[in-house]
């Protein structure tokens, strides 16, 4: 089987490609952050994919939401993870934990031998994926950067250079400087990632602060911010105190 | 302490209200005597001989004085506690040092206003006679005042014991959760197995840096577990817990962490709890290295300021959310410095998308009620700071 080694710290992925080479396995590469393993998987089509979890900027969870759907298979990496576990363990998705031992590792990989020779697709929801989030309790940090596709391929975009995002029958569309981005995420994940830099000024519309050139407020109550490019995005009245207030500062 | 001193110095400095009632009682006494001549000269029309009576005004004057004297001395010295923000144990300590003086005379004054004002319904009753009824009534009131006085005194006293009883427990439970806390999730498994994860990959390329990292989570581990049941340490061991703390996650992280360690040596020698300022390191490499696939500098102040030691965790990653404070045992120091110091100890967290600063504000001398084990005695200040 191909294998594809994801960890952002050197000397894990070192000793993964040591155990693999023990029990004969190809390793087709190895990537040190989310959007490299994306890359990776692209480019070289492993079969299975040793992903970690807890990475900066691009986690594990964010990995698994932008594979292609006949993608590689996942196996979870851990240190360490409380009760959680007994999350992965209902999931089409296989963990094991660090450091890992040279007999569970085969023990894993023979298992994803056999889906892949079944031909069980490992398609995990994003509802599954939330789950598993919540049950890792991975903290929602915030990060500077977006992941956005571009092409077949993706990018990271610093969130400075993004005026704001919008909504529209459950795409998120990121509107940049120059031009626009999709991305698979949420508002409302995007509002946890981006911490008090943007403003949710409604229910399909977040705006980045810094970009808000000003707020117009409306007899009906509710407001217009217009942003540095021109453009006017409409707050509704429920919004309309706390962006103005948040504006303040 | 000597106490006929202290009361000399009081009474010299005692303000307004407290001498005030010094007059009052000494216009009472005086009128009280004056009751007593007149009818020592038979002004009154009563036999000079009546022993109930006598008795009555002797031991209801002596009590009134003493009253008198102990009432400006317990107003005088809450007056001047109440300019100066003495610890609570102190305060006690001074509160019932007066309160001696206090209780005696205001029972026997209880006792002889209840005699007075019975002997006086009597005689009255019999006589309706000024004086007499005159001097009842002076009883009657200060008796309700020394029945409220003492009254007041044994409740603050009460609350006293009670709220320092209270303090003791907390800050006892807070060492032992924090303990807990130490050993189980917040000693952080994420740390512990991600360091042994380290190890196992260095023992095959590069043996000797794999002997190194052992080391230093052994130190780590051992200090967690002796030091967690403490309620105090000094600085200079908290440095030392946080260094060997970095050297392991230097091995994990490889370039992408940058620390910069920065210690006053005057701060070394000051106290302040066990894993107070590794929770800070912990929380900023979550959000600053830990944040940037790039990684990061994490940078460690700590310092003395006047009286304060101020303690500053620095990261440059993208910033916290207000609420993220809590977690990540943040929460957990919060409590244990507010346990400890109340008031007296501040954390703040300023934050944006270049950084977040934490920064602690705690008195460089630790407050007097939490003896606890590890606090020190300027014995043991001397021995750790020798070793």
């Amino acid at each position: 089987m191909r294998i594809l080694i994801v960890d952002d710290e050197p000397a894990a992925r070192r000793r993964l490609s040591f155990i693999l080479e023990e029990l004969d396995e190809e390793v087709v590469g190895e990537a040190a952050d989310g959007l490299e393993a994306l890359e990776l998987i692209r480019e070289r089509a492993p079969d299975v994919v040793l992903l970690d979890i807890r990475m900066p900027e691009v986690d594990g969870f964010d990995v698994v939401r932008h594979l292609p759907e006949d993608g590689p298979l996942v196996i979870f990496q851990t240190a360490f993870e409380d009760h959680a576990l007994e999350a992965f363990e209902h999931d089409v998705v296989d963990y094991v934990v660090k450091p890992v031992g040279l007999e569970r590792l085969d023990a894993a990989l023979g298992r994803a031998r056999r889906r892949l020779e079944a031909g069980t697709s490992a398609g995990l929801s994003a509802g599954d994926l939330q789950r598993l989030r919540a049950a890792v309790r991975l903290s929602p940090t915030i990060r500077p950067r977006l992941l956005v596709r571009q092409g077949r391929g993706f990018r990271l975009i610093p969130y400075e250079e993004i005026l704001r995002f919008s909504t529209d029958r459950g795409t998120t569309t990121a509107h940049g400087i120059e031009r626009d981005f999709l991305t698979d995420h949420t508002l409302a994940e995007l509002e946890e990632r981006t911490g008090s830099t943007f403003l949710r000024v409604s229910r399909s519309d977040l705006v980045n602060r810094e970009r808000v050139e000003r707020l117009v407020p409306e007899s009906g109550g509710g407001a217009t911010v217009i942003l540095g490019d021109g453009s006017r995005v409409r707050v509704t009245r429920r919004r309309r105190a706390g962006v103005m207030a948040a504006l303040e500062d | 302490m000597n106490s006929w001193s202290a009361i000399r110095a009081e009474l010299k400095d005692a303000p307004a209200k407290a001498r005030r009632t010094a007059w009052e009682g000494g216009l009472m006494v005086t009128l009280i005597i004056g009751t007593g001549v007149w009818d020592l000269l038979g002004g009154s029309g009563m036999e000079g001989g009546d022993l109930l009576r006598w008795a009555t005004l002797v031991v209801g004057t002596v009590g009134l004085a003493l009253f008198t004297v102990s009432d400006g001395l317990h107003r005088a010295g809450r007056a001047r506690n109440q300019g100066r923000d003495l610890p609570p144990a102190e305060r006690f300590r001074t509160g019932l040092l007066r309160s001696t003086y206090l209780v005696l005379p205001k029972l026997a004054l209880v006792a002889t206003a209840l005699l007075a004002f019975s002997a006086g319904v009597m005689l009255v009753v019999a006589m309706s006679h000024f004086p007499s009824w005159f001097a009842t009534a002076a009883f009657g009131v200060y008796g309700i005042r020394a029945g409220r006085t003492v009254l007041g005194t044994a409740r603050e006293l009460y609350g006293e014991v009670r709220s320092q009883a209270e303090a003791a427990h907390r800050a006892r439970s807070a060492a032992s959760e924090a303990r807990l806390l130490a050993l189980q999730a917040r000693m952080n498994p994420h740390f512990l197995f991600n360091a042994l994860n380290t190890v196992a990959s260095l023992v095959r390329t590069s043996p000797r840096t794999a002997e190194r990292t052992v080391e230093s989570l052994a130190a780590v581990l051992r200090q967690t577990l002796l030091r967690s049941e403490k309620i105090w340490g000094s600085v200079a061991e908290e440095v030392a817990y946080i260094e060997a703390y970095l050297d392991v996650e230097r091995e994990r992280w490889g370039e992408r962490l940058d620390v910069r360690l920065e210690v006053e040596p005057a701060a070394l020698r000051a106290f302040l709890p066990p894993m107070s300022l590794q929770p800070l390191v912990e929380n900023a490499l979550e959000h600053g290295p830990g944040a940037r696939i790039e990684g990061g500098t994490i940078t460690v102040s700590v310092g003395l300021e006047g009286t304060e030691l101020v303690a500053e965790v620095a990261d440059d990653g993208p910033g916290m959310s207000p609420d993220a404070s809590e977690g990540t045992g943040l929460g957990n120091l919060r409590e244990r410095l507010s346990t400890l110091y109340g008031d007296a100890a501040t954390m703040t967290v300023e934050s944006d998308r270049t950084g977040t600063t934490v920064r602690l504000r705690l008195p460089a001398e630790p407050p007097a009620e939490f003896p606890g084990s590890g606090r020190p005695t300027r014995t043991s200040l001397e021995a750790s700071c020798a070793s």
